[in-house]
């Protein structure tokens, strides 16, 4: 596995959410778009707290995504027409983070766009099963993404198209959790907010 | 006959190069009064007790390769607990360690699964937070620049206070160590050459501790790097039973 393979896996694990909410929605609700709140807390067996991050993501169909932590770093991951752009912010400015690999995660955005689609199932990343009507589990398939992700749970709000939170299982004493408030479906969001122009 | 004459023009070239990189000796210590309670000051501007700490941090290589990462702390005396995330959170390093000779690695996703990252990284750590090992003194460079001198058989430390309540810190290795730059050591037997420049700068006390908001680490030569750490958080942990 490479350093790239981790990177894309990264990308993927931005859009989760707005993956999830495109296909787990029901038949009523066609889903255009998402916005939300997070609070992001990261455990890990050497911390003795947990480090809480917090931010603000919008998602609209097909491919567009705005991933903002606002705290305690402030950063930025845009998605829009197939390219992505992540910034950092220093001394009051954004820089751009072009470390390596972030070229090469635009290679996993056809993958995405696909599932973005409703092919979730079909995903050739992960096995998909629902333990209950709210909890839907995510396995990577491929020994290597395993030794990255274990497993990851949903758990789905009781109102239509929500989502409550997202735990991602890196292993036995280490997860993240990221939990969603304020939730706003289907409501136009403008270019803008996905170029950052 | 082109080809011995290019060979030869290469090394040539190489030797050169060799003979007029920059090398950074260790500079002459001038002994002065009041070492114990200037060693005790030099000793007191690393973290004593049980810290949690989280960085961001941002590397360059010195083939210009760079990035950003969090970097995550754990201080419990001579133990140092370490991680490093994606600015998003997904671990790709975690280890531990409770002294200087025993490293015990949780998770190291590639490339930071490669042979001596682990300790390379633990023993940056290891400088940036605690106070050097081995046998102090106290005294001025030659210019007055006070400083406090830690000699550790193959390698010195020295720690320069300075007037703003922050320090700057030069570690020297014995030549013989340093392959790096491929170059031959000149002298192998005795001379001190820097291996790391450390600039720590706007300093806060907060519970007794001196904490730097940023820290520099200069690691000089071809594979070398520069390591830029900004504190996002600090918290004082209670004494572990």
């Amino acid at each position: 596995m490479t350093l790239r393979t981790v990177l894309c896996f990264s990308l993927w694990l931005f859009l989760l959410p707005a993956v999830v909410w495109a296909t787990t929605t029901g038949p009523s609700l066609h889903l255009r778009s998402v916005q939300a709140e997070f609070t992001q807390e990261k455990h890990l067996k050497i911390l003795v707290r947990p480090l809480v991050s917090r931010g603000v993501f919008a998602f609209q169909a097909p491919q567009s995504l705005r991933w903002e932590y606002l705290s305690p770093l402030h950063s930025l991951l845009l998605l829009h027409d197939g390219k992505i752009r992540k910034m950092i912010e220093r001394d009051g400015r954004f820089e751009p983070d072009n470390g390596a690999g972030v070229d090469s995660m635009q290679i996993v955005l056809q993958d995405i766009g696909s599932w973005l689609d409703g092919r979730f199932t079909d995903n050739p990343v992960f096995n998909v099963t629902r333990t209950d009507t709210r909890t839907v589990v995510l396995t990577p398939k491929e020994q290597g993404l395993q030794s990255i992700i274990s497993r990851i749970e949903l758990h789905l709000g009781q109102e239509e198209g929500v989502m409550e939170r997202v735990t991602i299982f890196e292993g036995p004493d280490a997860f993240t959790r990221l939990t969603f408030t304020k939730t706003v479906l289907n409501r136009e969001i403008p270019a803008s907010t996905f170029t950052g122009q | 006959m082109m080809q011995r004459l290019l060979l030869c023009l290469t090394v040539v070239l190489l030797l050169s190069s060799c003979a007029t990189a920059k090398k950074e000796l260790l500079p002459k210590l001038v002994h002065a009064p009041g070492a114990t309670k200037s060693l005790q000051q030099c000793a007191a501007l690393f973290p004593q007790g049980r810290w949690q700490m989280v960085h961001a941090l941002a590397f360059r290589m010195a083939d210009g390769t760079s990035g950003n990462a969090i970097g995550v702390l754990v201080l419990e005396g001579q133990g140092i607990k370490s991680a490093l995330m994606t600015v998003e959170g997904l671990t790709l390093f975690e280890a531990q360690s409770t002294d200087a000779e025993h490293l015990e690695v949780l998770r190291a996703l590639p490339p930071f699964d490669k042979p001596g990252f682990a300790a390379g990284l633990m023993r940056d750590v290891r400088t940036l937070f605690q106070p050097p090992s081995g046998l102090a003194r106290y005294g001025t460079l030659a210019d007055g620049t006070p400083v406090c001198r830690y000699n550790a058989g193959q390698g010195v430390t020295d720690i320069l206070p300075q007037e703003d309540g922050c320090w700057r810190m030069h570690t020297y290795s014995e030549q013989s160590f340093l392959r790096t730059d491929g170059c031959l050591p000149t002298d192998p037997s005795r001379e001190q050459i820097r291996t790391r420049t450390i600039k720590a700068e706007s300093c806060s006390t907060v519970e007794s501790a001196v904490l730097p908001q940023s820290l520099e680490l200069i690691a000089p030569g071809p594979a070398g790097y520069t390591l830029n750490l900004r504190l996002i958080s600090a918290e004082r942990l209670p004494a572990s039973r």
